[in-house]
């Protein structure tokens, strides 16, 4: 019985949930918070049930499928494959727990940020599961708008900027995305005789080259926005700095994974050639966003005057926005390269992504409730000395062993989760035919990113971990002693003296399954590319059969792909 | 009984005569206004009722000048649910402004009437008799708060104009007989297709009636009224306008295009009346949305987007001229979809009116969705439709219109990717809008008033709000009345 409606359940259960916090009154602000942690608890355990299908074939596992709106053809169509099954359990592991974190920044209107936040993840999980084209789609824009209020509202000075950026850039996509799809969809009636958004149906249509070329870019404009591809990522830095943290975490962890499981799952199947030709552009752009990516976050913390870097919790998150934005960019290369090792290598570090950036950015929420009042959270205060972060690792060990190893995976070490993804993803990129003849360049400016990547987080780790501890510092300085004697207050500054208290149970408790997962995928990534091996075989299999059968005028690209039928298909 | 296909407009008549006796009798105007938003409802649901009775069949003297197919019903029920909504909305405003007189309902219930005739009509005749039934009844309640400037101003400048455009769409009636020698659509386009009429004059008459028309629908170039009208009358005859001049006018060219002037040659994309009406569309909907964006008043920011609106409806009967004219179900739809938004948009307006309080601009309306949260579910369902965001009503109103224009192909696949490009503007101001509400601070300059206590007001608000979130999750219903409608101009 459950199994039978089990994705429709995980996608309404938290918007049941919302309806239910609708109902309490607003000031019970303790039953809101546990109410919607308790959501989307239950939501993680109904996800782990997923597991238990079969994923030992390419299949769309709890496939459910009713007629939505007969006029356009438009489906209610879920289902889950070895591609989307990490993903939904990515959104329904990082939820509850991002959730968690975000009451720090939140001060007011507690109920509307837990129905907004619940909105979010319905809406993920739909555009996660959905098999219909054009429910992919709607749900793909119903993302945005929970994201736009949670920013615009609870975010920090400049929100109102920053979520309309967000939502304009994403909308401009979205909208030419659109025409694409009614694109799509009349061309394959007129094929057919009847409409159909069913994306496996879709995917019958053999489109002349030029056209695939159109829509493919259509579609991966509005991906590339949602990932985001350089160079169109300039409202990301706003967005992660501004909202509260607890949307950081669900965007950075979760919602930058929606554009490149578009790539994935919507269009590269659907226009194989136009994702075959416009492919190699993409990965490299991505390989550019890796290098860029890697210099902004390191210009964050100013390189050449340590004084004047990281003035504002404001800049730390605009750095992580950057180091998460430069570690997406491996997943178009991956993508694009339409190799095994490299689709699987993407899908892999679409996880391990998901699993540090979340352990990072909720470490730095637990450390934002020590150190700084939450006005200063997001205060762009220029006239502030640079953030001091120094000595946590005396005085917080617990702390500063969970953010070692969350940053070792940033940084790309063997045994985390960073580095096995990215490895997969290079190894694939190096030998892929899809991007000769400049795979090695390609490889080459990644690595660079990597190491560039190296700099700036030993850099951060250093100052995070061994630096001059803040209270060491402030009596140095003479600066901040006003009152030494109220521990944990504000200081005229504006900051607060920390009380350098380590993490408690319970707070480790939030770090420690992301942690934990980090290590895992590390160590064992086998136990994960077993549920995606099928799917991502026979997705490369249909596209190359489908490159080979495309009319084209014989680009000489492809041509060379057809020379090697199956050198790398299925093991 | 012969005239029962008309008995929905024969009531609105008989009420609104009803209306101004008894206005000299009842003190209460309120219920004056009760017995008009009953009578609109009445005549909407019977209209709703003929909907399959196939045995209602006009005698064949009156079928010459109103028709009464499925797309008369449909448009009957779009305009008199309209109207009556507003009329809820007129009710509680003008009592809190203390502008409450009788003869207000009965305008807006002659103006109703003259807009069903006016989107019935089948013959150049009626067709001009039911503009200016429609229209002069505006007139009046447009300036209806005679003691503010702005209003009698917004009055004149839409009298003075409409008479113009009256004039123009006159002259192209008589073009059109001149051309032809028949006033009656139908003979006029069986005169135009068999190539008897002289092609000059008609194509003239053509460009008159286009004229005279989009004038009402409010498309570039024609206008210059739209926001000086939509400012200056009060809010419930705003909401008023949108509602029922729009979807007359729209019905009403619909009618002309199709019935006198669908032939092949006539509905060519580069020598016909589609590269005319691309030319509108594309002024409209840039116009419409660039002059939004830096409007700081919010009843000018909807004069705006009506007519970035009103270049989105033309785009579909583009659509439609390529595709046959039972393809307009979409333009049909998307009245439906605009009314509702409209209605709830300015129902939200409606709330936070009071009584010494001009109409609230976007900077009194900082912060205002904090001081009233009832108001968020309103104003995000009736500003994110307008928008065309999912799960309202309004993105499948604008789906089934891009579509459409996809479908047509050709050009077109450009105008629906400049639609697109438009609507992106589009929502840069309705969220600055619910921005505005929902995420700034309250200043010293918001709206601290409470919100407008009346029953009809809620009721219509909420009833909008139910409509626009239920047409935005199950549009089925509708799409297919939308799309028999259609079918029935397509014979």
């Amino acid at each position: 019985m459950i199994d039978a409606h089990l994705l429709s359940l995980l996608i309404a259960t938290p918007a049941l949930g919302a309806l239910f916090i609708s109902l309490l009154p607003s000031r019970a602000t303790a039953a809101i918070r546990s109410g919607s942690i308790a959501v989307l608890t239950v939501e993680l355990l109904l996800a782990l049930r997923m597991l238990r299908g079969d994923f030992s074939t390419a299949n769309l596992q709890y496939l459910e499928s009713h007629p939505w709106i007969e006029t356009l053809g438009i489906s209610y169509r879920v289902g889950v494959d070895g591609l989307s099954l990490g993903l939904v359990l990515l959104t329904t592991l990082v939820a509850p727990f991002a959730l968690a974190v975000s009451w720090h920044n939140v001060r007011e209107r507690h109920k509307s940020y837990a129905i907004a936040f619940l909105m979010l993840q319905s809406a993920l999980v739909g555009a996660f599961s959905a098999v219909d084209l054009a429910m992919f789609y709607i749900c793909w824009e119903l993302t945005l708008l929970p994201v736009y209020f949670l920013i615009g509202i609870w975010g920090g000075k400049r929100r109102i900027q920053a979520a309309t950026k967000l939502f304009l850039y994403t909308m401009v996509g979205s909208l030419l995305m659109l025409v694409a799809l009614f694109y799509t969809a009349q061309a394959y009636a007129e094929l057919n005789g009847s409409f159909s958004f069913d994306l496996r149906e879709l995917r019958r249509v053999a489109w002349p080259e030029s056209v695939q070329i159109w829509l493919f870019a259509a579609f991966a404009l509005a991906f590339a926005i949602k990932l985001p591809i350089f160079p169109l990522h300039s409202w990301l830095p706003d967005s992660y700095s501004q909202a509260p943290i607890g949307t950081t975490v669900m965007m950075a962890a979760v919602l930058s994974k929606l554009g490149a499981y578009g790539l994935l799952r919507v269009a590269t199947p659907l226009f194989p050639l136009g994702s075959y030709l416009l492919g190699p552009t993409l990965a490299a752009l991505g390989v550019a966003g890796i290098v860029y990516a890697a210099f902004c976050a390191w210009a964050q913390l100013s390189p050449s005057d340590p004084a004047r870097g990281l003035r504002s919790h404001a800049d730390l998150l605009r750095l992580i926005a950057y180091a998460s934005f430069g570690h997406l960019g491996f997943l178009v290369v991956g993508l694009m390269s339409m190799e095994p090792s490299g689709v699987e290598g993407a899908t892999l570090h679409m996880i391990g992504h998901g699993v540090s950036t979340a352990a990072l950015l909720i470490l730095v929420a637990l450390w934002q409730r020590r150190s700084a009042s939450p006005e200063l959270v997001s205060a762009e205060a220029a006239s502030l000395p640079s953030l001091n972060l120094g000595g946590l690792a005396t005085t917080m060990p617990i702390f500063a062993v969970l953010m070692f190893v969350t940053l070792m995976s940033a940084l790309g070490l063997p045994g985390t989760s960073g580095f096995i993804g990215e490895f997969l993803v290079l190894s694939g990129a190096f030998s892929a035919v899809a991007l000769q003849p400049w795979s090695w360049a390609l490889v080459l400016g990644a690595l660079m990113g990597v190491v560039l990547g190296a700099v700036y987080v030993l850099n951060l780790l250093g100052r995070f971990l061994w630096g001059e501890s803040e209270t060491s510092a402030s009596t140095t300085t003479n600066q901040n002693a006003v009152n030494p004697s109220i521990q944990g207050s504000r200081d005229l500054s504006g900051r607060t003296v920390s009380p350098a208290r380590d993490l408690s149970g319970r707070e480790v408790l939030l770090v420690a399954p992301f942690v934990v997962a980090i290590l895992w995928i590390g160590l064992a990534p086998q136990s994960l590319l077993r549920y995606s091996e099928p799917s991502v075989a026979s997705y490369l299999e249909e596209v190359r059969r489908r490159l080979r059968l495309i009319p084209t005028d014989a680009p000489k690209l492809a041509d060379s792909m057809r020379a090697q039928p199956s050198r790398d298909l299925p093991r | 009984m012969t005239l029962m296909a008309l008995l929905p407009l024969l009531l609105l008549l008989a009420v609104a005569v009803a209306v101004l006796v008894a206005d000299l009798f009842i003190e209460s105007k309120d219920d004056l206004g009760a017995v008009a938003v009953t009578a609109l409802l009445v005549a909407a649901g019977i209209a709703a009722a003929l909907w399959n009775n196939s045995a209602v069949v006009l005698p064949a003297s009156v079928r010459v000048y109103l028709a009464a197919d499925t797309m008369a019903l449909f448009t009957d029920v779009v305009l008199f649910g309209g109207a009556a909504l507003a009329c809820c909305l007129a009710v509680g405003y003008l009592r809190e402004k203390r502008l409450a007189r009788g003869e207000y309902y009965a305008l807006l219930l002659l103006s109703t009437f003259g807009a069903a005739i006016l989107s019935r009509a089948v013959h150049l005749i009626s067709l001009f008799i039911g503009l200016e039934i429609m229209s002069l009844g505006i007139y009046a309640i447009v300036g209806f708060h005679s003691r503010d400037g702005h209003a009698v101003e917004a009055s004149a400048k839409y009298f003075l104009l409409g008479a113009f455009a009256s004039a123009v769409l006159l002259f192209g009636c008589a073009l059109a007989y001149g051309a032809t020698g028949h006033l009656d659509l139908a003979s006029i386009g069986t005169a135009v297709q068999s190539g008897h009429a002289d092609a000059r004059l008609s194509l003239m008459a053509l460009c008159f009636l286009l004229c005279g028309i989009g004038f009402k629908i409010g498309v570039v170039p024609f206008h210059m009224w739209v926001p000086d009208a939509y400012e200056g009358a009060v809010t419930p005859t705003t909401a008023f306008m949108a509602v029922v001049v729009k979807t007359a006018a729209v019905a009403s060219l619909l009618r002309v295009l199709f019935t006198c002037f669908s032939d092949p040659s006539s509905t060519d994309t580069l020598s016909g009346w589609p590269s005319i009406v691309i030319v509108l569309v594309v002024l409209s909907i840039a116009y419409g949305n660039l002059a939004a964006v830096h409007q700081p008043k919010l009843k000018r920011l909807l004069a705006y987007s009506s007519i970035a609106h009103g270049g989105y409806l033309l785009l579909g009967v583009l659509a439609a001229a390529r595709l046959g004219a039972a393809t307009s179900g979409a333009v049909l739809y998307y009245l439906a979809v605009y009314s509702l938004s409209t209605l709830l948009a300015f129902g939200v307006l409606v709330l936070l009116t009071s009584r010494h309080q001009h109409t609230p601009d976007l900077r009194e309306l900082r912060g205002v969705g904090r001081l009233h949260p009832v108001l968020a579910l309103p104003a995000i369902l009736g500003f994110l439709s307008l928008l065309g965001f999912p799960l309202t009503a309004g993105f499948f109103g604008k789906y089934y219109l891009l579509s459409a224009a996809v479908n047509a192909g050709g050009m077109l696949v450009g105008l629906a990717v400049f639609a697109v490009l438009g609507s992106a503007i589009g929502a840069y101001y309705y969220l600055k809008v619910l921005a505005t509400m929902f995420m700034q601070p309250v200043s010293e300059h918001s709206l601290d008033t409470p919100l407008l206590r009346s029953g009809l007001v809620t009721s219509a608000v909420v009833i909008c709000s139910v409509a626009v979130l239920w047409l935005g999750i199950a549009p089925s219903g509708v799409m297919r009345w939308a799309e028999l409608a259609a079918a029935s101009l397509g014979r």
